[in-house]
């Protein structure tokens, strides 16, 4: 054994007193802050003088509307500087989980494309207003700026979580770094929940920011000149708004739900056999067509529509929205309009200069009327009664009938919450999906290579996305319509069909069925984001309810990413980390 | 085959122990590919410094990553410090170095020590004095806040090697340490390896550079085609029988001659008379210091400082250092039956050093 030339050892230095612990505390973050900030502020802050300095020169050019752009993107970056300096904080303690958090949020500001896409959302928000045409309605500006930009930041976000994880760990996996951080004592669960909560607050970081500069913008956009004191009117009570929809009753519920009940009795004894067959799809099949009939206004008929439980509206809002979407009977839906007058609680409406006009209305669009909340009786209750004027047509001998298909197609929407509240639920359910989307892509890359796993979890997305239309797309390609309720008969009907096939020799169609069952069970698996809507709802001043974000919390947030990362776990722990001999 | 020699008893524990290892890399459809590595048994003591060898694909790499947990073996058995190498308890007591380094690209010399000294659950102050002191070590101070990205290769060695050590572990694990250093730096690593045995560390060195190997190493095991071909003390392994070499003061030819003559007569024949050459090594390291001591600047990593104060505590103390309070039990909780049963396989091997005494 060779000597150690070493230096010799020193003796060790005297000890020093100790100092009070919170002094030493404060040491010692004083100096990690320094060593770790060193030359990091110079090129945020370049950044930001920059942008400054281009918003100013712009203003002096008399460019006010660039200068604000420029303003509102130095602003957000600014606040996406301060945000990741508190996120490297949060991150710079604890377990070894949040080590692996830092990291992942370490690669992806070091990383290009996250940071192109970064400022892309950041420089678009306030930008998209002025793209708007400013002859159009504020109100309707102020919808096409808010579902533009979040859905868009939506999109990009959900690419950005995507390559994020796929790449994070298909790359380590690639490039061997997973060696050394999987020869520490950390688990290979604590590695992806690492990777997860990284992305997941890098996401919160940039989801906040998002809603920060829509809020901005849209404050922004809110001062901007209008059509006309309406169109101001409609921007506060209609689209900066939380409101919820109530749908009427009949107003003699038990009389309905008798002459529902008889008109049942009286199909069952004219054909007791056809109707036993299917006697609960029968009885709802006749339910629906009377309430059609409720909500088809004839010449001869006047409807009458109660919307009950208003108690607090009042309180609220001084107007209420009634959402129409009428269609005419008999008539070129082109052409059509409809003629009606209406009362509220039997007084009629709208009264000007003491005469009761009608309504005219285009057919087969959505019309929406403001309603002043005085109108709601002391029981918090309005009947909304509506008495057809269609004039007579050409070549009839009568008026055309007006139809609103139940549900949406007549609707009372009042005000129940703010905008600000509505947009923090939203970007609440937003970031639950991104962090869904996040444990896909990682679950992915535990087991696939880059490329594969990318396709993977971006077909979830597109799945969860767009799981409605593709379902009834591959019902339309197949031929099949699987109307079945439940999941049992839906695969027994799709087994018959795929016999038939068989037995008819008809091969390629067999092979659809096949492929459609397999479409349809990827798609059981998958979420639907559809019914957690919560850009459109909160563009349309409609509530993201508790309940719904909520329920994008505990499943898209918690329990989706916990099974996702299990089975990530579950692969990765299975899986040799070298591909061949060296 | 293990290498003839005087068996002795070695009552040093046994750190690493291997039993018919087989590891087969199995494609798609999981058919056999490629054999990497085949009944392979090794054991490795508390204090040795033990190198494994081979030319490219022997399956030392393939060895390795099964020590660490990366693979499962195909078949066999391995315990490390007494227990499966996946046990997390266990990662806490090792180091390695990988033949490459494997690191984040985007974080700074200094940040990639704290994220694995993280990973170790190193409290924060003991921490960033250890980061401190391996940054000095390994002559990085400088350069600490450059992303390790834009690191020479010798640096980022340089890095890896620091990493390795920031646990203070009681088995390290090296794999090509010296490769892309230059020559002083592979010196103080030589030196720094030296010094880890002495203070009873176990190191398990993997290298091309036989030299090295023969400087450093107690046993040596080589391997080809996935088989340890031979395996035994560097002394048992070279040591010629049937020559004997003597080095004099330097000898006239007259002398030579003379001397020649007289081996003749009693039928020793002289198969190499020369005058000894120096190492390069030792040249090269002399032209260095000489430099140094003249003030000639250098770019990049500096000369390594002294070794990090920690790494020159005792091996028990050290281990006890970095074990958390919750975690000391379960790592002293060595599995005993899979260790006895993977030791029991093969008698005990002779040694050359005792762990008090180097």
């Amino acid at each position: 054994m060779m000597a150690s030339p070493l230096p010799e050892r020193q003796p060790p230095a005297p000890a020093a007193a100790p100092e009070p612990s919170f002094r030493r505390w404060v040491d010692d973050q004083l100096a990690g802050v320094r060593r770790r900030r060193r030359g990091r502020w110079i090129a945020p802050a370049a950044v930001l003088g920059l942008g400054l300095a281009v918003a100013g020169g712009l203003w002096l050019l008399g460019r006010p509307a660039a200068a604000v752009i420029a303003l509102g993107g130095v602003a957000l970056l600014a606040a996406a500087w301060a945000g990741v300096a508190a996120l490297r904080s949060l991150l710079t303690f604890g377990h070894p989980v949040t080590a692996v958090a830092r990291a992942i949020v370490e690669e992806a500001l070091g990383g290009r494309l996250a940071s192109v896409l970064a400022v892309l959302v950041l420089i678009g928000l306030p930008a998209l207003p002025f793209v708007l045409d400013p002859a159009e309605r504020l109100a309707y500006r102020m919808q096409f700026f808010l579902t533009w930009s979040l859905s868009a930041a939506f999109a990009v976000l959900a690419v950005l979580t995507n390559a994020l994880c796929c790449g994070t760990v298909c790359g380590d996996i690639s490039s061997s770094r997973i060696h050394l951080t999987l020869t520490k004592p950390l688990q290979r669960w604590e590695y992806l929940l690492g990777k997860w909560i990284g992305v997941v607050l890098l996401d919160l970081l940039l989801v906040t920011l998002v809603g920060i500069g829509a809020y901005a913008t849209a404050q922004g956009l809110r001062r901007s000149p209008a059509s006309d004191s309406a169109d101001y009117r409609a921007v506060e009570e209609q689209v900066l708004t939380a409101r919820v929809a109530a749908r009427p009753v009949h107003p003699k519920r038990d009389e309905f739900d008798t002459l529902v009940a008889n008109e049942i009795e009286r199909v069952r004894n004219e054909d007791p056999v056809l109707f036993d067959k299917a006697p609960d799809a029968a009885a709802d099949k006749i339910k629906t067509r009377m309430v059609y009939a409720w909500h088809t206004v004839t010449a001869d008929v006047v409807a009458s529509y109660l919307f009950t439980g208003l108690q607090d509206v009042k309180r609220r809002a001084a107007v209420m929205q009634l959402r129409l979407e009428p269609f005419a009977d008999n008539a070129a839906t082109s052409e059509a309009e409809v003629q009606f007058a209406m009362w509220l609680n039997e007084r009629p409406f709208p009264v000007k200069q003491g005469k009761h006009e009608d309504y005219v209305l285009a057919a087969s669009r959505v019309n929406t009327l403001e309603i002043p909340t005085v109108a709601i009786n002391d029981e918090g209750e309005l009947l909304v009664t509506i008495k057809n004027q269609n004039l007579v047509m050409p070549g009839e001998s009568r008026p055309t009938s007006i139809g609103f298909k139940p549900g949406k197609g007549l609707e009372l929407l009042h005000r129940v919450g703010s905008f600000e509240g509505n947009l923090v639920r939203a970007m609440v359910v937003m970031l639950a999906k991104l962090a869904m989307l996040a444990a896909v892509a990682l679950a992915a890359g535990s087991w696939l290579s880059l490329p594969i796993a990318m396709l993977a979890s971006i077909m979830v997305l597109v799945a969860a996305t767009a799981s409605g239309f593709v379902a009834d797309a591959l019902d339309i390609y197949t031929g099949i319509d699987d109307g079945a309720p439940t999941l049992v008969s839906m695969l027994r009907q799709r087994a018959g069909t795929f016999g038939q096939f068989v037995l008819n020799l008809e091969w390629w169609n067999a092979l659809k069925a096949v492929g459609a069952w397999c479409a349809d069970a990827f798609l059981a698996l998958v979420p639907a984001f559809s019914s957690y809507d919560s850009i459109t709802e909160a563009a349309t001043g409609r509530l993201v309810s508790t309940s719904e974000t909520l329920s994008a919390v505990v499943i898209l947030l918690l329990v989706y990413p916990a099974v996702l990362l299990a089975t990530g776990w579950g692969l990765l722990e299975r899986r040799d980390l070298v591909s061949t001999s060296s | 085959m293990v290498a003839n020699g005087e068996m002795q008893t070695d009552d040093r524990p046994v750190e690493i122990a291997c039993a018919g290892v087989t590891k087969v890399f199995r494609d798609f459809w999981m058919r056999p590919r490629v054999r990497a590595v085949e009944d392979v048994d090794l054991q490795v003591r508390r204090g040795q410094i033990f190198g494994l060898l081979g030319p490219n694909g022997s399956g030392k790499s393939t060895t390795i990553k099964m020590l660490l947990g990366l693979l499962q073996p195909s078949a066999g058995r391995i315990a490390v410090l007494g227990k499966r190498p996946t046990d997390v308890e266990t990662k806490r007591l090792i180091g390695y170095l990988p033949e490459e380094s494997y690191l984040y690209r985007f974080l700074s010399g200094r940040e990639t020590l704290e994220y694995y000294g993280r990973l170790f659950r190193l409290e924060r102050r003991t921490l960033g004095e250890r980061i401190d002191m391996l940054l000095n070590m390994v002559g990085l101070e400088v350069v600490q806040d450059r992303p390790v990205g834009e690191y020479s290769k010798g640096m980022q060695r340089r890095i890896g090697l620091a990493q390795a050590l920031i646990n203070d572990p009681q088995l390290l694990i090296l794999d090509e340490p010296t490769s892309g250093m230059d020559p002083v730096g592979a010196k103080q690593i030589k030196d720094l390896i030296a010094l880890l045995a002495t203070r009873g560390k176990t190191v398990l060195l993997c290298s091309h550079l036989l030299s090295d190997v023969e400087d450093l190493c107690d046993r040596v095991a080589i391997m080809y085609g996935g088989r340890v071909r031979v395996e035994g003390t560097c002394g048992e392994l070279l040591e010629s029988e049937h020559a004997t070499l003597i080095e004099t003061s330097e000898m006239s030819d007259p002398m030579t001659a003379a001397l020649r003559g007289w081996l003749a007569e009693r039928s020793v024949e002289i198969t190499r008379i020369e005058r000894p050459r120096r190492r390069l090594e030792s040249l090269f390291l002399e032209i260095v210091e000489k430099a140094r001591s003249e003030g000639i600047q250098t770019a990049g990593a500096r000369s390594g400082g002294r070794v990090a104060e920690f790494l020159e505590q005792p091996a028990t103390d050290a281990v006890a250092a970095t074990k958390q309070p919750e975690a000391a039990g379960t790592a002293d909780a060595v599995d005993t039956d899979l260790l006895g049963s993977l030791v029991a396989s093969r008698p005990r091997q002779a040694d050359d050093r005792s762990p008090e005494e180097p």
